[in-house]
């Protein structure tokens, strides 16, 4: 089925589907974002097309079923320049249900961690990119791997990062508040690292999360989230050696911030995750911690700058005759500035540096250009 | 014959500065000495127009959970609230005849509210120079902003009960929004003469102390100019001009 003739049949179902109710809207709004590209020339995941300049373009749809105040079907519809269609979102959501004022959504949705939010999208990004700890891809799958394999895969990309992208997971979860307290629990196919391509479960286990936002004072959010689940997938990949794939989980735990007043936004995340990783000649915790610190200020109308700084830090395992980490380190800082052209047309300009601790490619680059119009 | 001069001097001079202090006063509203004035109601019949952009939530409500209080809002929370006429509609007049004077703007500033994830009013007219304060009334930030040719300005985020203030110099169309919340959205019309009015919550309004001439009497509702119409002001005359849209 090509990409238009999928996204015409989800619009069309929710479409026919919602009237049916009575009262019920359907709105349709998005972001859409072209961009120009130039990154080091390599063929690593920090490259964009091997260093070649490159133009790309992203469009998100937001579909938002409204049959009451309370109750909604919420889609997202992603569109990207090689031509694949992703629906990020596509949950149930029930607002305030009485006594308790708890709501609930179920289906596809963003688990309740981290801090990302709607950072993930480009007209709300005030950067290119997003934080290391959604994107950088690690040396670890999620199958069963010899501790060799896993080595020679340090830097280049072939596996889970710690948190999905924007952690999109098939579940289902409860959440509310209470004073200045806000909670959410989830249970979801997939972990907080393979979140969007374990949509029909890998194993049999659900990953469990939690997360708590305290906002002790208005513009100040503290939040924190615990989340375990099996990891590795049910395959014929897994060894005769190994006699349950669901008893090796991955815990992941963070914490983040929001603060804002006057002109400045500020957001930061810390992520210390482990992977409970098979190996023959033993079990093995992969650890790793991950960080990211990122500040927005408005000049004056119309223009800001930003800058963010992440990294990501690895844990040391035994390599047979030495200890050595099982991935190398990595740290980034990625600035630019944006210019509101209209209301909803954001023109950014950004740089990114990446310094690699270990493998042939220490240092990675990119400019981006990038245009975005909100509707 | 000094002190004859000195009781003259006495009896003259505040008599002088009432008449001066009057005619300040006149000015400032009128122009000529005899003025007339229109009047009527308005009512609006078709949907609320301030809500094509309301509907406009996209991400409002979607990664709410667990992210603090900003998120924790009811989705489409803004769109369901009934809007009274006196805060989205405004009359004015348009003339040449009346941007010729200079009018000193009132010292007092009218406020736009930023209360219940809405602006208060959402239509605002003001003479051009008055100054406008934007007081915070919610328990969360809202971050006021415009791009408006007629005024640019961002006042950035700052909790409840605290305010900003912007003068408005230059008469035209600003309007003005919420950088958090998409869904707030207001207008307030810098207009370079006092000859406008704000309905009342039935509908009736009064534009007084307008100088003899030919108008387009205007009637803007929502985000746009809903009605307009040729009216003829005559000296000591009072008109009734109604509206239905």
């Amino acid at each position: 089925m090509t990409s238009m003739r999928k996204v015409r049949r989800i619009v069309s179902a929710m479409l026919l589907l919602l009237p049916v109710t009575g009262g019920a809207q359907v709105f349709l709004s998005g972001q859409s974002a072209a961009d120009f590209v130039k990154s080091s020339p390599d063929e690593t995941q920090l490259a964009v097309n091997g260093g070649r300049p490159t133009f790309g373009w992203q469009s998100h749809l937001f579909v938002d079923g409204m049959v009451n105040e309370n109750v909604g079907a919420l889609v997202n519809i992603r569109v990207t320049n090689t031509q694949t269609v992703i629906v990020d979102y596509a949950a149930i959501k029930l607002t305030n249900l009485t006594p308790l004022q708890l709501s609930f959504q179920a289906g596809k949705f963003d688990l309740p961690f981290g801090n990302l939010a709607d950072r993930r999208f480009p007209r709300n990004n005030p950067l290119y990119g997003i934080p290391l700890i959604y994107t950088y891809a690690t040396s670890l799958k999620n199958y069963v791997m010899t501790r060799a394999e896993l080595l020679s895969l340090r830097g280049r990309g072939a596996g889970m990062p710690l948190l999905d992208n924007g952690i999109y997971a098939d579940g289902a979860m409860v959440f509310g508040s209470w004073g200045i307290l806000d909670y959410a629990a989830a249970v979801s196919a997939g972990t907080v690292s393979t979140a969007s391509y374990s949509g029909a479960n890998v194993n049999s286990d659900l990953t469990k999360t939690f997360r708590v936002a305290l906002t002790p004072l208005t513009g100040l959010v503290i939040g924190a989230g615990y989340s375990w689940g099996a990891y590795l997938a049910e395959s014929d990949y897994v060894p005769a050696w190994l006699s349950n794939v669901n008893e090796y989980q991955q815990r992941t735990a963070e914490m983040d911030f929001k603060f804002s007043r006057g002109h400045a936004v500020v957001d930061g995340e810390g992520v210390y995750n482990v992977w409970e990783a098979p190996f023959q000649s033993g079990d093995q915790n992969l650890s790793a911690f991950g960080y990211t610190l990122e500040g927005k200020y408005t000049l004056f109308p119309r223009f800001y700058a930003a800058l963010r700084v992440s990294g990501l830090r690895f844990g040391l395992i035994d390599t047979g005759s030495e200890l050595d980490r099982w991935d190398y380190n990595v740290n980034e800082w990625e600035g630019g500035i944006g210019y509101f052209l209209y209301k909803d047309v954001l023109l950014k300009f950004v740089r990114r540096e990446t310094r690699t601790y270990g493998g042939s490619r220490p240092r990675d680059g990119l400019t981006a250009v990038q245009l975005v119009v909100a509707y | 014959m000094a002190r004859i001069r000195l009781c003259v001097l006495s009896a003259v001079l505040p008599v002088c500065f009432l008449v001066v202090l009057a005619e300040a006063q006149t000015d400032s509203t009128s122009p000529v000495s005899s003025t007339g004035e229109v009047h009527g109601s308005i009512v609006i019949t078709k949907a609320d127009e301030m809500r094509d952009e309301s509907v406009r939530t996209g991400l409002f409500g979607r990664y709410a959970a667990g992210q603090g209080r900003e998120g924790s809002l009811l989705m489409h929370a803004a769109d369901t609230l009934e809007v009274p006429l006196s805060e989205k509609a405004a009359v004015y007049l348009e003339g040449e005849g009346l941007s010729l004077h200079q009018y000193p703007p009132s010292n007092r500033e009218p406020a736009l509210d930023q209360r219940n994830m809405q602006f208060h009013p959402q239509v605002l007219p003001i003479l051009a120079g008055t100054t406008v304060r934007f007081p915070n009334r919610d328990h969360l930030f809202h971050n006021v902003f415009s791009y408006s040719q007629a005024k640019e300005f961002d006042l950035g985020r700052y909790p409840i009960n605290d305010s900003r203030s912007v003068t408005f110099d230059k008469p035209g169309v600003v309007r003005v929004y919420c950088d958090i919340h998409s869904n707030m959205n207001a207008i307030i019309l810098v207009l370079p003469h006092p000859y406008f009015a704000t309905p009342d919550d039935e509908g009736r309004y009064q534009i007084r102390h307008v100088p003899p001439g030919k108008y387009t009497l205007v009637l803007w509702c929502g985000r746009e100019i809903v009605a307009q119409r040729t009216v003829t002001i005559r000296p000591d005359e009072s008109i009734e001009e109604n509206f239905t849209h």
